[in-house]
């Protein structure tokens, strides 16, 4: 399926392998299946691994792997299911510095915040891709170029040059 | 036994100004008397099939089909035969143009 | 009142360029109405029974006059020369056209206003006292915690898809005049032993399906530490409420099912692991507390001969001074309401003339501030004593003087079966036939205050379940059946109101409320409200005249 980030549309390559099947290079498993490989996954070496986590996973399970894994693909059954949003922003607060992607329908219009939760990349399947074309995205990605939260990155922080203008003016 | 089937029109909302509006079999109407009606459940189906179809969805909102009797062309539920009337059942405050016309 | 700095203007002007932009794809089909429609809502765009529905934040319920004469300009140029002011102190327009909102809300713009997030399942505009910076009793304005949280939860990238919407109410006063046991979070401005001004945090309140009282989450929390709180407690939310079923889906339902102790416990382990830095936002509220200081007032003695004579020489006047005037914090001034509840009147909806109207008496009489309350009225917070009769005369002519606040003809209706797609009944000609019934002033007066919440349906806009009577419009097999609840309130002693029994048809509803105010009229003891005697005689008196009767 389509694979985007900042840049525009990248090249995947990541497989997707399912139980059962033979490791190759770039995987990505199943965090639910994890314990099924077992001494098959400790060998491989991090930089090739990746697990696919449902929104529901209990994140204290995950962190154990952080060290071990390039990336953390978190599943968005719909795009209105926004758990995945306050999965990604757990995972960046408790230390997983790989990359983080977003599998699922979402929108354009949701680049931006995924952007803000910590997530590098997104995952949409076709049938939604397909209706937004690239340009979309880079706008709806600058759509609003300045946040009121503190501590999400974003294009800009309202309060950070509120705080900026006061210190001129000290 | 299955239930008796009550003939039906579709009806939806205009997309771009939220009007309640009816299918007459080849476009949308504002007037529920101008409305297709279907009178079985094999030509229910068909409209509700078509319903789904992108070409509704670029000019209407969430068409679904309404039971309506025949002899006057209302709706049978209530709910339906407000909608159709087209304005709230008090006398609610209409636009400066309708309270001078009235 | 808070002012837009460039940063608050420029992010609703890109707000409404980037709605412009999601309608346009929505006409071209690159976005499907099921991703366009929670993207509208968020917009305060819903799609009604008769046309699309436009609802405006007011934050925290406060406007200036210049806000509210442009709403009447786009009552009049987008819609049908009125709007309809909600119980989540918000105005929504019942006709606008979707081709037409991005030009609203650029109009909204203009004025330093928006929708945003007055729909959809994210944290919705906040709520507070109507009678803010006025009240005599307030330990501090709770409108600045309103702004910093209106500017927190905007478009934040966290919070826009949580499994239901999500409302937040703050109050500053022991007397809750903003029903914060009923939001899924109460915040209660509270001092500590030490005096320093904190908050109580309240969580897990709601109505709708299953209407519960929120329970203290934080006894006291400091002020600094609100929005990293409000973080923690949101994602504990959004990671673990349900998803599965719409109507398990609200913080409350999450919260029952933990227990508050795991909830709390969640909520503190989470915001232990948060990195706060509690001098910024300790900045942020200065810089927003500065505009919220207290206004200039004309140095006046307590009492006004004029408002004495004029009381004494006008008995309409004395009505209303009586039923809508509110002692206020300044010597000499007063908080007066505005009733939107005439007689035979769509409870909360005003025309354009009335809007203008009322722009006009609070800039020239109320230091240009407008409160929309969530009784569906407007409040003139900041009022002469000596120009009360003014006042009164001006609201006279576009009949905005009905002296019933309170009063068992204010009544709260939802737009119900006339309006709302999700309705199962009418409630606005409920509320008009019950007005009517009670329309002559001296039968009002004999049963005192007394609040009739109705709905149109179980979602609860109506907020029925906390209304001394409770209406509730539902469906029985096609046809309107209306069930009452008795002793619900709203306040401090928040209480869910009781089913009395069977419904109603809507040629009965209002007999019915006929028999239950005779009931408690002959029930009550000296100087008791109808809540008392509720409190103190129980549901079978009512119930016994109400089926008796049948
Ligand atoms: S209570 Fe029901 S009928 Fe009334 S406004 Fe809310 S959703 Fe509509």
């Amino acid at each position: 399926m389509p694979l985007r980030d900042d840049d525009g549309p990248i090249e995947d390559r990541w497989t997707r392998v399912s139980l059962g099947e033979a490791l190759v290079e770039f995987s990505i498993l199943e965090f639910s299946g994890v314990d099924e490989r077992g001494e098959e996954i400790e060998t491989r070496k991090p930089s090739a691994l990746g697990f696919h986590v449902a929104n529901d996973v209990d994140v204290h399970t995950v962190v154990p792997w952080f060290e071990r894994v390039a990336l953390i693909s978190v599943d968005f059954p719909s795009f209105a299911d926004g758990r995945g949003f306050s999965l990604g922003r757990k995972f960046r607060a408790m230390g997983f510095r790989g990359r983080l992607r977003a599998t699922g329908p979402v929108i354009a219009d949701q680049y931006a915040y995924l952007r803000a939760c910590g997530f590098d990349e997104v995952e949409p399947p076709e049938r939604v891709s397909n209706r937004q074309p690239e340009a979309h995205w880079k706008a709806a990605a600058k759509a609003i170029t300045a946040g009121y939260q503190r501590g999400y990155p974003g294009p800009s922080n309202i309060l950070e040059a509120r705080r900026a203008a006061r210190d001129i003016r000290r | 036994m299955a239930k008796k089937f009550t003939p039906s029109v579709l009806t939806a909302n205009h997309l771009l100004d939220g009007d309640t509006v009816w299918w007459t079999g080849a476009s949308w109407t504002r007037d529920i008397g101008k409305a297709e009606i279907v009178s079985s459940p094999e030509a229910a189906a068909v409209l509700e099939l078509l319903s789904g179809d992108a070409t509704f969805e670029a000019e209407v909102v969430g068409p679904y089909l309404v039971e309506i009797d025949v002899a006057s062309r209302e709706p049978v539920v209530r709910r339906e035969a407000i909608r159709a009337n087209r304005v709230p059942t008090f006398a609610y405050i209409a636009d400066p143009e309708q309270r001078q016309a009235a | 009142m808070y002012r837009y700095d460039e940063f608050d203007a420029a992010f609703v002007r890109e707000r409404s360029a980037q709605f412009r932009d999601q309608v346009q794809r929505r006409l071209t089909g690159a976005l499907t109405e099921e991703e366009f429609r929670p993207l509208r809502l968020m917009n305060g765009l819903y799609l009604q029974l008769h046309a699309y529905m436009l609802r405006l934040a007011i934050p925290y319920g406060a406007m200036r006059g210049e806000q509210m004469r442009h709403l009447a300009m786009i009552a009049e140029r987008y819609d049908r020369g009125y709007g309809h002011f909600t119980t989540r102190q918000n105005i929504q327009f019942n006709w606008p056209k979707l081709k037409d909102v991005p030009d609203i809300l650029d109009h909204l713009a203009d004025v330093e206003m928006h929708a945003i997030q007055s729909s959809g399942n994210c944290i919705r505009n906040t709520t507070s006292d109507p009678y803010a910076g006025a009240a005599p009793d307030e330990i501090e304005d709770p409108r600045i915690t309103g702004e910093m949280i209106r500017q927190w939860s905007s478009l934040h990238p966290e919070f826009m898809f949580l499994g239901r919407k999500f409302k937040i109410a703050v109050s500053a006063t022991e007397e809750d005049r903003a029903a914060i046991k009923v939001h899924d979070i109460g915040i209660q401005i509270v001092r500590n032993e030490a005096g320093e001004a904190g908050y109580k945090v309240l969580v897990g309140g709601g109505l709708g399906r299953t209407p519960m009282i929120g329970k203290v989450l934080r006894e006291f929390l400091p002020k600094a530490d609100l929005l990293p709180y409000l973080e923690a407690t949101l994602r504990v939310y959004n990671l673990f409420g349900r998803r599965d079923n719409k109507y398990k889906a609200r913080i409350k339902i999450l919260v029952h099912k933990l227990g508050i102790e795991e909830y709390a416990a969640r909520v503190e382990e989470e915001f232990a692991s948060l990195d706060k830095s509690p001098e910024l936002d300790a900045d942020e509220y200065r810089r927003i507390a500065a505009y919220f200081a207290l206004p200039a007032f004309k140095a006046a003695a307590e009492e006004s001969v004029l408002l004495e004579r004029m009381q004494r020489e006008d008995a309409g006047f004395a009505a209303w001074v009586k039923r809508n005037v509110h002692p206020h914090r300044q010597p000499g001034y007063a908080i007066a309401t505005i009733s939107l509840k005439p007689i035979g009147g769509a409870p909360g909806d005003a025309t354009a003339e009335q809007m203008r109207l009322m722009a006009a008496v609070a800039e020239a009489h109320s230091l240009d501030e407008l409160r929309v309350t969530h009784e569906q009225n407007i409040v003139l917070p900041h009022v002469r004593k000596d120009e009360l009769y003014l006042v009164w005369s001006k609201l006279k002519s576009q009949g905005l003087d009905a002296p019933n606040k309170g009063m068992v003809t204010d009544i709260i209706a939802c737009p119900g079966l006339d309006y709302c797609n999700l309705a199962t009944a009418r409630s606005i000609p409920v509320a008009q036939n019950i007005a009517e019934t009670f329309a002559d002033p001296a039968m009002q007066e004999k049963i005192g205050p007394l609040s009739i919440k109705i709905s149109g349906c179980i979602n609860a806009c109506g907020h029925h379940h906390i209304g001394h009577i409770g209406i509730l419009g539902l469906d029985k097999a096609g046809v309107e059946s209306y069930q009452i609840t008795l002793g619900g309130e709203s306040t401090e002693t928040a209480a869910i109101g009781e089913r009395v029994g069977p419904g109603f048809s809507y040629g009965e509803v209002t007999g019915a409320i006929e028999t239950l105010i005779e009931t408690y009229l002959d029930q009550r003891e000296t100087g008791e409200t109808f809540l008392q005697t509720y409190r103190r005689v129980g549901l079978t008196a009512f119930k016994e005249t109400l089926y008796a009767a049948a």
